[in-house]
């Protein structure tokens, strides 16, 4: 996947020539290969502008931090921060759902199904989307998926099946 | 495997292993509800991917080269904010620390004289052997050396006051003595009845041991002045003054050249505890006439004065408790015997404290006396 591809050859060539630049050009690189994707990774969590923005702000923060020290930055380790940012406001907000307003204006390619597959989505766990973005749109290998969740790959593929089965269920359209 | 199992696996049919893969191929080709969970899979992708969510908008970078242009605050976590942080609340507690430890130690009174009274215990019970059972004059053992409190209450009753002149003069100190307080007992009763100008305690004696000067050659020639002015002189601190044996105190050597002051206490008074002693009271005036006189007799006094001699007392001294026994630079011999006392030796520290008693210019004459 040309997707899964792209993140994956950051980790091994591009970051490799980024790591000869000075560390705004670091920064820019990584935020321009990232900030999309982390962006709306986000908002299929929190489903809300404010908060997408913030976590993809504090998520890059952080990731410079690790480049002036000279710890690496991965795809998986973005997508881990990002989402611990979101579950610190979730936590905060005492809510792990999405705001549905918010996520009412989001454009999606299809017709009615992708209305009602964006309200399953919305309403499946934070877990379960988080694997079945990553999974499906972000095309993360299931191991760079359990390194985000914090869990073993086996622990993973039990997830990500049992997401898919949840999924099934809230959408009803599938046979 | 089981079917479970390959259900699993399709789950994740994309990132499989070649072996894994060639196994569930196979199972897909026997299982028709697999086929169909498996195309249920695939578009389940096909529609996420369809959801489209919005680009970040250009305040997201923004943000971050703003956050980053800022002076950003070291954390809690930093050196830097540890030295500010940290730095004054320890110096506070250093300050803090230096305040309660830097407060001389100041007693209660009651504390102390309860002390005293431990202290003087202790020593009785240790015969006066050596040093070591008696130790410094208030009993504290050697090395303790408690403070003495700012005020020095040197009450005038202690001051003055005496022991009986029937009291017996005890050969070793009295617990008055071992614990600092004034030796008016001991000291006052047979060189009074002899008209000696008996020395009255020292006032430091009053307060908890502390470390007594030294008898310098220059204080030593004070201490006859003090007596010369009004009040009795005040005798060495250090091995210059020592209880009075059995042939009665010796005469302190400025007594001889300021007239004889009396300041017995009276007469057939026992020996307060000396835990705390309290010597009995007397009246100073004797002790303050700027002249005094030739024959003061404040107290009855069964004879005539003597010169010193080393009498017997008519009665022995009456303590409520045992004494020390003196150490080696006091009179080791009951008060009947006339046997002089040993010489005090410089290891040995003195009936008042201190390191050991100083050498005097007086006390072979003391002991010669006795």
């Amino acid at each position: 996947m040309h997707r899964e591809e792209g993140l994956r050859t950051w980790q091994t060539e591009e970051r490799g020539e980024a790591a000869e630049l000075s560390l705004p050009d670091q920064l820019t690189s990584l935020m321009d290969r990232f900030e999309a994707p982390l962006y709306k990774f986000l908002m299929a969590l929190v489903g809300s502008h404010d908060v997408a923005q913030d976590c993809t702000q504090d998520t890059f923060m952080r990731a410079y931090e690790n480049l002036r020290k000279g710890k690496p930055v991965t795809a998986a380790w973005l997508y881990t921060v990002a989402r611990n940012r979101a579950m610190d406001t979730f936590r905060r907000r005492k809510r792990e759902r999405p705001d549905q307003a918010e996520l009412e204006r989001v454009p999606t390619s299809g017709g009615t199904d992708a209305v009602a597959l964006r309200d399953a989505f919305a309403h499946l766990p934070p877990d379960d989307r988080t694997v079945l973005y990553l999974l499906a749109v972000e095309g993360l290998h299931p191991g760079e998926i359990a390194t985000v969740l914090g869990i073993n790959a086996n622990a993973v593929r039990m997830r990500i099946f049992r997401a898919r089965q949840r999924l099934k269920l809230a959408y009803g359209a599938w046979p | 495997m089981n079917h479970e199992t390959f259900r699993h696996l399709l789950a994740v049919r994309d990132f499989l292993s070649p072996a894994e893969a060639a196994r569930l191929e196979a199972h897909l080709e026997e299982c028709a509800a697999c086929r169909e969970e498996a195309a249920l899979y695939a578009r389940q992708d096909l529609d996420l991917r369809s959801l489209t969510f919005p680009d970040p908008p250009p305040s997201v970078r923004s943000g971050v080269w703003g956050r980053l242009s800022r002076p950003a605050s070291p954390p809690l976590w930093s050196p830097q904010h540890r030295r500010l942080v940290l730095a004054p609340a320890g110096l506070a507690l250093l300050a803090l620390a230096a305040l309660l430890l830097g407060r001389p130690f100041e007693p209660a009174p009651s504390l102390h004289s309860a002390a005293s009274a431990s202290h003087a215990a202790t020593a009785r019970q240790a015969p006066l052997a050596g040093n070591k059972s008696f130790g410094p004059a208030n009993g504290v053992p050697r090395g303790h050396r408690p403070r003495r409190p700012v005020s020095k209450p040197a009450s005038p009753a202690r001051r003055k006051s005496s022991p009986p002149a029937s009291q017996a003069l005890p050969s070793h100190p009295s617990p008055a003595v071992a614990q600092n307080l004034p030796l008016a007992l001991p000291t006052s009763t047979p060189l009074a009845a002899a008209g000696v100008a008996i020395p009255s305690p020292p006032p430091a004696r009053d307060q908890p041991a502390r470390a007594a000067p030294r008898p310098t050659p220059q204080r030593a020639a004070r201490l006859p002045t003090r007596g010369a002015a009004g009040r009795p002189p005040r005798p060495p601190r250090r091995g210059g003054f020592h209880p009075p044996t059995a042939g009665g105190p010796a005469p302190h050597p400025s007594s001889t050249a300021a007239p004889p002051v009396p300041t017995a206490a009276p007469p057939a008074r026992p020996m307060p505890t000396p835990a705390p002693f309290v010597p009995p009271q007397v009246t100073p005036a004797p002790a303050v006439t700027p002249t005094p006189a030739p024959s003061p007799v404040p107290y009855p006094v069964a004879a005539a004065p003597q010169p010193p001699s080393p009498s017997p007392p008519t009665s022995p001294v009456p303590s409520p408790t045992s004494l020390p026994s003196p150490s080696p630079s006091l009179p080791t011999t009951p008060l009947p015997s006339a046997t002089p006392p040993p010489t005090p030796t410089p290891a040995t520290p003195g009936p008042w404290g201190g390191p050991g008693p100083s050498p005097t210019p007086n006390a072979g004459q003391h002991n010669a006396v006795r």
